[in-house]
């Protein structure tokens, strides 16, 4: 009697097998967990799709890229529902953005977006949302808030997940001290708010840091009770923020602040004489794998690349980003990158905008259209989409109010 | 040389050094090294014989070229010449796919299974929860819950298009 070595890496069965019944000296027994090994012969028995070991399905769906395909792979029967998570955290890349369409002021419950990837409008019923505003939106979360700034909470409209952030009507810790010592504004607008969360919201020192109304920004973790001012010149408008390896990073109008999350430490890089930045119209941080860029955005849609620099602390301009990422803007206004070489439909080193377009005359007043274009960093357009948001009635004329991107954590 | 027997009793001639790229059979190998020549007989049941010739013509087509695969310095010129084979090879039916998977399981063969998998997600993808089903021949058995609540809620996002 030989050895049998049955199974492997996958939760097989561990049993001898009866087939060493051919006493080989060394037999490899291929065999699915369900079926009895006598039935040597019967091929047909083991192609069952839905009795795949869990963990084998589990591997399949980590092979999945996007979010509708996930959903529809947990759809197809029971076993596989069970064996893949509902909120794969690490399976899915970030995603191709879809645009949310102008939602109805009064009723925002209901919201809809263009998935322009594939050609879908997606319709969500958010029943949390009502008598809330959309402020912003990162990595599949919204940032609402009511029109008092009393409740301020982040919602997952995939997952349906909420999660209650301090109100802004609160008092205002200091960075430093724990010391409350400031409120917020709470009759400034919306417009020009930006959220960004260090890691995932699951991890318990995920920072939330938000720009409210270009002018403020503040931070807190998910169950702190207020939030905690990280800029004290609230006169000069901030252009763009962002929180990377444990620093805050400012964008001004002709410099770059630069404050530690956990020292008393301050430094400005100026940005004066340069020239490209002190002339654009736009400018914003682009994350990338190897630290912070700045983005100076200039009329005709160029751009000039800046990357920064610990030693000497410099903003060096550059001729690319080493990852290849588009860039999707709203409003003229750079919001979101994704990495292009995950998907075989993105343009990487191009920038993808929305625009408004100027009603069509034969069309009535009650419909609206907005178009994408996309174009080379060089300014180049290359292509051109329009789309008609119709005359049904939930849409407002206006214009499409974010690119969000789906996620389920 | 390495025998492999499968389960309708045809024999494989295989190289031990192309062999070896199953994690399995290497470790059996290293096991019994030494030992009489019988010892050099692997028997894979429980699959037609379809799979062993397959899974060899795998091995041998990566045998070509050892290490490069896993590593950058691969030119790039012979990773497409070779993404394109492996594009060919896993374009099968969907039968043939599971039972690669499961062999590639059971011999330990990181990048066929991996192979195999990411082709399975290919073939869903844009693909109906129903559609999938009936390709793959599942009956979904979902409880009572999950047809009429979950799912339905799920799927509005997914495939509902209201203005098409």
């Amino acid at each position: 009697m030989g050895l049998t070595i049955v199974g492997a890496r996958h939760g097989f069965s561990k049993t001898p097998s009866a087939s060493s019944f051919l006493a080989p000296p060394v037999s490899v027994v291929i065999n699915s967990n369900k079926m009895p090994r006598t039935e040597v012969s019967s091929c047909s028995k083991f192609r069952d799709w839905a009795h795949l070991p869990p963990e084998i399905v589990e591997l399949i769906s980590s092979k999945v890229k996007s979010t509708t395909d996930y959903v529809r792979f947990r759809a197809v029967c029971s076993p596989w529902r069970s064996a893949c998570d509902p909120k794969p955290r690490h399976h899915l890349p970030p995603q191709l953005p879809w645009l949310m369409l102008p939602y109805n002021l009064l009723d925002p419950t209901w919201i809809y977006f263009d998935d322009v990837w594939e050609s879908k409008r997606r319709k969500f019923y958010i029943p949390e949302a009502k008598g809330m505003v959309y402020c912003a939106s990162y990595r599949g979360w919204f940032l609402l808030a009511d029109h008092g700034f009393r409740e301020v909470f982040l919602l997952n409209p995939l997952t349906q997940t909420r999660i209650q952030l301090p109100s802004f009507s609160a008092p205002v810790k200091r960075l430093r001290d724990d010391s409350f010592g400031w409120f917020i504004n709470v009759n400034c607008s919306i417009t020009g708010t930006k959220v960004t969360f260090s890691s995932d919201l699951t991890d318990p020192n995920c920072l939330i840091t938000v720009l409210l109304s270009r002018y403020t920004v503040i931070c807190c973790r998910v169950g702190d009770l207020y939030w905690t001012r990280v800029n004290y010149n609230v006169y000069q408008p901030l252009d763009d923020v962002t929180y990377y390896n444990g620093r805050f990073y400012l964008l001004y109008k002709e410099s770059m602040k630069i404050i530690e999350s956990d020292k008393p430490d301050e430094r400005i890089v100026p940005m004066t004489e340069l020239e490209a930045v002190r002339k654009c119209v736009r400018k914003c941080f682009l994350e990338g794998k190897s630290g912070i860029y700045v983005l100076a955005v200039h009329p005709q849609e160029k751009f000039v690349l800046y990357q920064f620099l610990e030693e000497p602390l410099i903003l060096k301009q550059i001729a690319n980003t080493s990852n290849n990422i588009a860039i999707f803007y709203r409003n003229n206004y750079p919001c979101l990158t994704v990495c292009a070489d995950d998907w075989e439909s993105l343009d990487g080193s191009s920038v993808y905008m929305e625009n408004k377009c100027v009603p069509n005359a034969s069309k009535s007043a009650a419909g609206s259209h907005y178009s994408i274009y996309s174009a080379k960093w060089d300014g180049q357009k290359i292509e051109h989409m329009v789309h008609d948001l119709g005359k049904e009635p939930q849409f407002r004329p206006g214009e499409p109010v974010m690119w969000f991107q789906p996620s389920f954590v | 040389m390495i025998t492999l027997i499968s389960s309708d009793k045809r024999k494989f001639h295989v190289l031990e050094e192309v062999a070896n790229q199953s994690l399995t059979i290497r470790d059996v190998i290293e096991d019994r090294r030494g030992r009489r020549r019988a010892d050099r007989i692997i028997l894979v049941t429980n699959i037609n014989s379809k799979i062993p010739e397959k899974v060899i013509v795998y091995w041998l087509r990566h045998f070509l070229m050892p290490e490069e695969i896993a590593h950058a310095s691969m030119s790039h010129k012979k990773a497409e010449k070779l993404k394109k084979w492996e594009a060919k090879f896993f374009d099968t039916d969907i039968d043939t796919l599971n039972d690669l998977i499961l062999a590639a399981d059971s011999l330990d063969i990181p990048s066929l299974f991996d192979g195999a998998c990411e082709k399975v997600s290919d073939i869903l993808k844009n693909r109906s929860a129903e559609e999938v089903g009936e390709i793959s021949k599942i009956e979904n058995e979902f409880t009572h819950e999950e047809e009429e609540e979950e799912i339905p809620s799920e799927n509005a996002w997914v495939w509902r298009n209201e203005f098409a």
